[in-house]
């Protein structure tokens, strides 16, 4: 059961952490309360950090994006305990909605951790700090001590569990080692919670006003979402998910959200005029919803991505 | 083109089959014997470290009925420690969720003794136990990547055993079943095992020492025969010290 929305408010930020290129008016902030079932629950991040910098790149080369008229600190958005913290996205251009973790800053150059020439030498860009599961489940209810976990999936098909330790300042440790631990919830994907019992949590945050390139990859578990906080639900057929999809070989399913993580739907894309199938018979849904906070797992057999709307537009 | 579309839907359908469906997807198995959450922890008879490196097995028995009836056999002395471990080590009796051999799930530990393929004691704690503060021996740690459905199946009941020194401890909780969807992960805390027992539905085959205070203990214990050397032993040894006290 999602809220809306509840508080809107309008304001100009200015951004604490860097010198300024220019600023973005109107951020759309505010929260959402979401129960979770006891058992298995998909969830997702509907909400984001607010954005720190937003600028028109004056170069790119490698993995290095230059704005020249920047003045940020030193490394201030590098990677803390080993865990990526900010994020560039790109907002125009050929790879309009690609996000890239930054793994070192100047003070007018950034580095991120893969080649970003495609996307032209002067593309828009926005720098935001990532969401983070501690923060994402920070003020959830009933979860318990060595006890629930969150599981969430890698690209390279591995995943990483962690258990619940309120005495950590994270909250949660390695399942593995029980090191104190932390993950980034990329924008429009999701993880597993797993909880002895029923609760719910608050999300605060700002919408996210630009589309979102979701990567999935073959083999791994690609857990997906609208990530729209205002209680949408969307046709499955008309949410943008098919382009560069494979027919009859990619699917698609969505689960119970009642503790079990039953499969609900499973379907099977049929290509651009059939949209998605029932992977039993074959037949064309038109009753399948995609819900705002409610992922789904997409299974492909080659790297792709699904180009979201934001929010305000789907 | 009619043709074309059959074959991909042929060939889809064959995915689909081959993939089950594509949904079987791995969950985390997190295993928490290291006295966290007011836990106990495992120990031999004697209240004594067992060593690290030693293994605790996960899994799923294959037929109930059969484990009582071996756990009876050993508790009448009709089958001895090394019966009963061979018993409990035939992959056709229990299934090992963290072992090579099945390949159900890989160990995910740090620690003295580790192994990527079987879960084993891997750490020491500091508890306090009777009063005692001192490092014991423990294990925690995760068995990544497990399939409930292809492995135990969903819902089935997961023990957990230990074999020591010609000692030796199975233990099962209700909490400890298996969830019913691969997506979602399970937590065998020890510390769902209570101190009162009601049945042999818990500690199938050990002890649990319950201390006032601090850490609890579940205790393996020998086979009947060497128990009652054991026994004796103290007996004796408890005499001789009487006599001394007496001087």
């Amino acid at each position: 059961m999602v809220a809306r929305i509840l508080t809107i408010v309008a304001c100009g930020f200015i951004y604490p952490i860097v010198g300024l290129a220019q600023t973005v008016s109107t951020p759309i902030v505010g929260f959402y309360k979401k129960s979770y079932p006891a058992g298995g629950s998909l969830q997702t991040v509907a909400l984001l950090k607010p954005v720190s910098f937003q600028g028109e790149a004056s170069g790119i080369s490698g993995s290095v994006l230059t704005c020249s008229t920047a003045s940020w600190t030193a490394n201030a958005f590098a990677p803390s305990t080993g865990i990526p913290s900010f994020y560039v996205e790109i907002t125009s251009g050929a790879l309009e909605g690609y996000l890239f973790d930054i793994v070192s800053n100047t003070s007018t150059s950034i580095t991120v951790d893969n080649a970003i020439t495609g996307a032209g030498s002067n593309p828009n860009f926005i720098i935001r700090a990532h969401t983070k599961l501690s923060e994402a489940l920070a003020s959830a209810s009933n979860l318990v001590d060595y006890n629930d976990q969150v599981t969430v999936y890698n690209s390279d098909a591995s995943s990483v569990s962690f258990l619940r330790d309120s005495s950590t300042p994270t909250g949660w440790v390695d399942a593995g080692t029980f090191a104190e631990s932390d993950a980034v919830i990329y924008p429009n994907t999701g993880y597993v919670l797993t909880s002895g019992s029923s609760g719910t949590y608050t999300v605060t945050g700002s919408l996210k006003t630009t589309a979102t390139a979701v990567p999935m990859y073959p083999g791994a578990v690609n857990i997906v979402s609208l990530s729209n906080p205002g209680g949408i639900s969307k046709s499955i057929q008309a949410i943008g998910l098919g382009a560069g999809l494979a027919d009859y070989s990619d699917q698609l399913a969505t689960y119970t959200n009642d503790g079990n993580l039953s499969t609900q739907n499973a379907l099977i894309y049929g290509g651009p005029a059939d949209g998605w199938l029932d992977a039993g018979s074959f037949a064309p849904v038109s009753n399948v919803s995609a819900e705002g906070v409610a992922p789904f797992i997409v299974t492909v057999t080659t790297p792709s991505v699904w180009k979201v709307s934001a929010p305000l537009n789907q | 083109m009619k043709k074309s579309s059959e074959l991909k839907k042929a060939l889809g359908l064959a995915l689909v089959l081959s993939a089950g469906l594509g949904w079987g997807h791995a969950a985390n198995l997190a295993v928490v014997g290291n006295g966290a959450s007011s836990g106990p922890i495992i120990t031999t008879s004697a209240f004594g470290d067992i060593a690290l490196g030693t293994r605790v097995r996960i899994g799923k028995f294959v037929n109930e009925a059969t484990l009582n009836t071996q756990i009876n056999s050993f508790k009448t002395s009709t089958l001895n420690y090394n019966g009963l471990i061979s018993w409990l080590s035939d992959s056709a009796n229990f299934v090992d969720l963290g072992t090579n051999v099945t390949n159900y799930g890989a160990a995910t530990q740090t620690g003295t003794g580790v192994s990527s393929s079987a879960f084993v004691f891997n750490t020491a704690a500091s508890l306090t136990v009777n009063g005692v503060t001192a490092n014991r021996n423990v294990f925690n740690g995760s068995i990544a990547n497990v399939n409930w459905s292809s492995s135990i199946s969903f819902s089935s009941p997961v023990y957990l055993w230990v074999a020591y020194n010609n000692e030796i401890g199975i233990f099962r909780d209700s909490a400890w079943t298996a969830p019913v969807s691969d997506l979602t992960a399970l937590t065998l805390n020890l510390n769902t095992i209570s101190s009162a027992q009601t049945g042999n539905t818990e500690i199938l085959l050990g002890g649990y020492q319950d201390y006032a205070s601090g850490t609890d203990l579940l205790v393996l214990i020998p086979e009947p025969s060497t128990g009652s050397l054991a026994l004796l032993g103290m007996a004796l040894a408890w005499t001789v010290r009487r006599k001394k006290n007496g001087c």
